[in-house]
């Protein structure tokens, strides 16, 4: 790059040199024919007809001076291409071997630049910091309580502003019909501290943000985003002044903001953002811990004087509020975590998987690299003639060099262009593994200078790999003896090495593979066939404010949840009595469905410290049977636990052996502190456990109640069916009845059991798949190398083998010979292999699930499985040598 | 097939570099040079001499420098030979005559 610039200094002083020189000869020329007598016209007119105007030969002699530089790389260019075109199938496997590479290696990147590099679309994000107060493990997920965090705000020095803002899925309604969106609330100034445009209307400001349960002076202001506004609203510019219902406030929408802008967490973009006042949640609670905290720090401050600073001012008002124990712990003070590429959730999860899958193609790279260079090798050995020849005739060494990288750069030019192609596919697929159906995680790439930039440096690299080597083998070596030997020394060096690499993608996409599976088989306590689960939620008018009289208002709020509770019930009626349905049920949570906020529940004897805390289920009748649940002791919950009816509560065995050591949890007693339902509930039965978050971790202890004895009015539920069908009558039965009984009832969404399994499994299909899909890419590229270079070993000892066979050799003894020596090659590679496998299995151990790293089933039998094809690949040019026809052999010689 | 064009081309070059070889010479001086040996059968001008000369300095073989022209006082650029010059002239010179050598045998063979 530097050297172009000075070279276009250095073109302007050569072009004055020029203009000169040539106006000195002109000079000259004239001032001679002036002395033979002519007039200065004349001889100016003469002269300037000698040279065919001056101008033209400075452009004639500015060719020459391009023409060298131009010449040679498109004299090598050309040579290179019809060098290829003679030899398409040579073409092919190269540019096919590093299309996939490369298409793999920017595929993978693109996704790594998306979910870990980039930095938000914001003014300086590299000054914007979580402001988090639990010890820095929630990556700015946590900030401090509302009043606290005002006075943060209010009385720091080293920030020009903080904002809050808390996540949120809202059920939004517009034009009377409602879906879920996802949303956040957050502070007016929170637009403006970022450095966020509107693409139309205004974004919030502090005015917005002024009256709790109201916003500004005009009511509730909203800001969609540029994606739901083109998607739910055609991108109308109507869209400013519409009212739309979030949860059970109205708000109005006064802007877009620009294209772009997701919000802070990625994966989950935003679309629509309310005030902060219009939150549901307590603002003016004093230790309530539910939104999280951006500031923007001033440009001389030190992030480690900021924290002190707020550090103090935290510490004080956790003293003012007196929190003690327990709580304290995990409040324990201040940090602040860099938030210039937003909040970490996804970057914690997906890293780890990312950068595996990224050395795994970086080596299917590496082996189609090897590949390429095995069939240059091969070719510079055939064109050895032609080389020496040149090299004889005068061509300087640098000048071959030169060309047969040329040829390199042809190759990987054309590779990369179809490498981006299939990685934009690549691309388009993975992100809608992401997705899964729900949409959980949405990522937004972009193919911009960073992905070209980095697969423009990946082929280069890869071209210098494969192409030097051959080409200063092919050149120093000209037409001396020892060359083919060198040559297939090398060769075999790089066989090996493919072998190696993909023994080692094999195992890798072993070890995955059967991880998934054992997570796939595992029993997790429910039925994984048939059941599908449908996602129903509610707009429920906001319940009036207390009287004051508690007794009056307690019985208000027992008949509103257990009138909630029958609604819910009602939802099953019709779907019951379909002929193809065998259970439904509604509950708060279904198996891998989401999580729970846990509640606390006491049973009268060792109440203390975290051994409090449980997880609730509230479910119908016919939840258990439904996903096929078993029960370990006493009954499970029926129709007849209704509102009226006695309350009981079914514990898993988990719960049960942790907070009833005694064996005997049926018949004891327990509540519910800090919840709306105050009565106490009998145990009645204990059902096995069942994993809720995830397959990989052994379920938490978990009570079960009835729906019409919920502790807490319910908004949402999750409807289950098992069937016989395909659901998706079930589907319109149930959106028809909801929006029949339940007030502003709609489904949300339908999602298979089985797919929520996939879902929650999608680190472990992403490395699965792609292992998979690579380890299988590696082996047949080793293959061809293998099969490659015992051909060439072939052709190149057809004497020997005619010779041979001519004194008397058996075919078995030629096959023999030449399988030998695959066999060799393969055992080294393999050799080098298994303890490369058993080192990176090591690295990937925290992946893996049911076996151990470096498991001997998996890794003897990969390595069976790779010694048999590659036995196969050797053993097709061995049965060309054993052929060998002795007389044909020795007369072509 | 080479064209004329070719041959002059590359006769050109020879000519130049044996020219300088014997003293440095500028652009002028170089084409009155070569007419003046060549008894007026080669008359070299601008178009061809100037793009031969950039070429031949583009390659290493000579090499230009600017100084005062005795008697007019004019600047002028004057090349002289390099050491690849030298070695470039000298190969070219054997060239040329094993070329020669071959052409005349077959000449010689005619009658």
């Amino acid at each position: 790059m530097l050297r172009f610039f000075r070279r276009l200094r250095h073109r302007a002083e050569v072009e004055r040199d020029l203009d000169e020189e040539v106006q000195s000869y002109f000079d000259t020329m004239v001032e001679r024919r002036m002395e033979q007598g002519l007039s200065r016209e004349e001889a100016v007119r003469l002269t300037r007809l000698e040279f065919d105007g001056p101008g033209q030969t400075k452009e004639k002699v500015r060719e020459a001076w391009a023409w060298a530089a131009v010449e040679t790389a498109i004299r090598d260019a050309a040579y290179g291409l019809r060098v290829l075109r003679k030899n398409p199938g040579f073409a092919l496997v190269a540019i096919l071997s590093l299309a996939l590479g490369l298409g793999a290696n920017t595929a993978i990147f693109t996704l790594i630049d998306t979910v870990m590099l980039r930095s938000l679309p914001v003014t300086k994000p590299d000054r914007l910091f979580f402001i988090d107060n639990s010890g820095g493990k929630s990556g700015g997920s946590s900030g401090p309580p509302y009043p606290c965090y005002e006075l943060l705000r209010d009385s720091n020095h080293y920030f020009t502003g903080m904002s809050a803002f808390s996540g949120d899925r809202f059920k939004v309604t517009v034009d009377g019909s409602a879906e879920r969106m996802r949303g956040q609330y957050a502070s007016g100034s929170y637009f403006g501290l970022l450095g966020v445009r509107p693409a139309l209307g205004r974004l919030l400001t502090p005015a917005d943000d002024a009256v709790i349960g109201r916003g500004g002076a005009e009511g509730g202001a909203a800001v969609i985003s540029y994606g739901l506004w083109e998607r739910r609203f055609g991108g109308s510019p109507d869209v400013l002044g519409k009212a739309m219902q979030v949860g059970t406030s109205w708000v109005t929408i006064v802007g877009v903001t620009e294209p772009g802008f997701l919000g802070l967490d990625p994966g989950s973009p935003v679309d629509i953002t309310i005030p902060m006042v219009l939150t549901t949640n307590n603002l003016r609670g004093r230790s309530n811990w539910w939104f999280s905290v951006v500031g923007r720090l001033k440009d001389d401050a030190m992030p480690e004087q900021a924290r002190a600073e707020l550090d103090r001012y935290f510490h004080g008002y956790m003293e003012e509020i007196g929190l003690k124990g327990e709580s304290k712990r995990y409040f324990s003070g201040i940090t602040l975590v860099p938030a210039a590429k937003g909040l970490e959730g996804l970057r914690r999860k997906f890293s780890r998987p990312l950068l595996i899958v990224m050395t795994i193609v970086g080596l299917v790279l590496l082996i189609g690299c090897a590949n390429v260079a095995n069939l240059l090798l091969a070719r510079a050995s055939a064109r050895r003639g032609e080389i020496a020849m040149r090299l004889a005739l005068g061509a300087s060494r640098g000048r071959l060099f030169r060309q047969l990288l040329t040829e390199g750069l042809l190759i990987v030019t054309a590779s990369a262009v179809l490498g981006v192609l299939l990685a934009k596919w690549g691309v388009a697929g993975l992100v809608s593994l992401f997705a899964g159906v729900r949409g959980r995680i949405i990522l937004e790439p972009h193919f911009d200078w960073r992905i070209i930039g980095f697969t423009a440096g990946a082929a280069l690299a890869a071209c210098l790999l494969f192409s030097v080597a051959p080409a200063w083998h092919a050149v120093r070596d000209n037409g001396r003896s020892s060359a083919s030997r060198t040559q297939s020394r090398m060769g075999n060096l790089l066989v090996v090495i493919q072998i190696m690499l993909s023994a080692v993608l094999l195992c890798g996409a072993a070890f995955f593979i059967r991880s998934l599976r054992n997570l796939n088989e595992l029993d997790a306590g429910f039925h994984r066939d048939g059941v599908m689960t449908m996602n129903v939620e509610g707009v429920f008018p906001r319940t009036g404010p207390p009287t004051g009289d508690k007794a009056a208002d307690d019985k208000a709020m027992q008949e509103l949840m257990a009138r909630r509770g029958r609604q819910w019930e009602e939802l099953l009626e019709p779907l019951r009595s379909m002929p193809l349905v065998k259970a439904a049920a509604v509950s708060t949570l279904s198996p891998l469905s989401g999580r729970d906020r846990g509640v606390l529940m006491q049973t009268g004897l060792d109440d203390t410290g975290a051994n409090r805390g449980i997880h609730i289920n509230q479910v119908s009748d016919g939840y258990f049977d439904a996903f096929g649940m078993q029960v370990t002791a006493g009954r499970l919950i029926t129709g007849s636990d209704g509102a009226g009816a006695p309350r009981v509560a079914v514990l898993n065995e988990s719960a049960a052996k942790a907070r009833f050591p005694d064996g005997n949890a049926v018949g004891r007693r327990v509540h519910f502190p800090g919840q709306r339902a105050t009565s106490e509930y009998e145990i009645i039965g204990v059902v096995r456990d069942v994993r809720y978050e995830s397959l990989r971790r052994p379920a938490e202890p978990m009570v079960y109640i009835p729906i019409q004895q919920a502790i807490d009015p319910i908004g949402s539920v999750m409807v289950a069916v098992r069937e016989r069908g395909d659901g998706a009558g079930t589907l319109a039965l149930l959106r028809q009845r909801a929006a029949g009984v339940i007030p502003g009832g709609f489904v949300a969404n339908a999602v298979t059991i089985q797919q929520y399994v996939e879902e929650s499994l999608i680190e472990e299909r992403l490395l699965s798949i792609l292992a998979g899909l690579f380890g299988g890419l590696a082996l047949v590229l080793a293959l061809i190398g293998l099969y490659g270079i015992m051909s060439f070993t072939v052709i190149r000892r057809t004497r020997e083998i005619g010779i041979r066979i001519a004194v008397g050799a058996g075919k078995g003894a030629i096959l023999w010979l030449v399988l030998r020596d695959s066999l060799r090659l393969i055992g080294a590679g393999l050799a080098l292999g298994i303890p490369a496998v058993w080192m990176g299995s090591k690295y990937v151990e925290s992946e893996l699930y049911g076996l151990k790293a470096g498991d001997p089933v998996t890794v003897s039998g990969t390595g069976l499985l790779l010694l048999g094809v590659a036995l196969a690949a050797g053993a097709w040019p061995a049965w060309r040598a054993s052929r060998v026809d002795p007389l044909v052999s020795l007369r072509h010689e | 097939m080479a064209k004329p064009a070719d041959l002059l081309q590359g006769t050109l070059d020879l000519l130049i570099l044996r020219t300088l070889e014997l003293q440095p010479l500028h652009g002028v001086g170089i084409a009155d040079r070569i007419q003046q040996v060549t008894n007026g059968v080669f008359q070299v001008g601008p178009g061809s001499l100037f793009p031969a000369l950039h070429r031949l300095a583009g390659r290493g073989w000579i090499a230009g420098e600017w100084g005062e022209q005795a008697g007019s006082g004019r600047r002028v650029k004057s090349y002289s030979l390099t050491a690849a010059g030298k070695k470039q002239l000298a190969a070219e010179k054997q060239n040329w005559r094993t070329v020669l050598r071959a052409i005349n045998q077959v000449l010689a063979e005619e009658n």
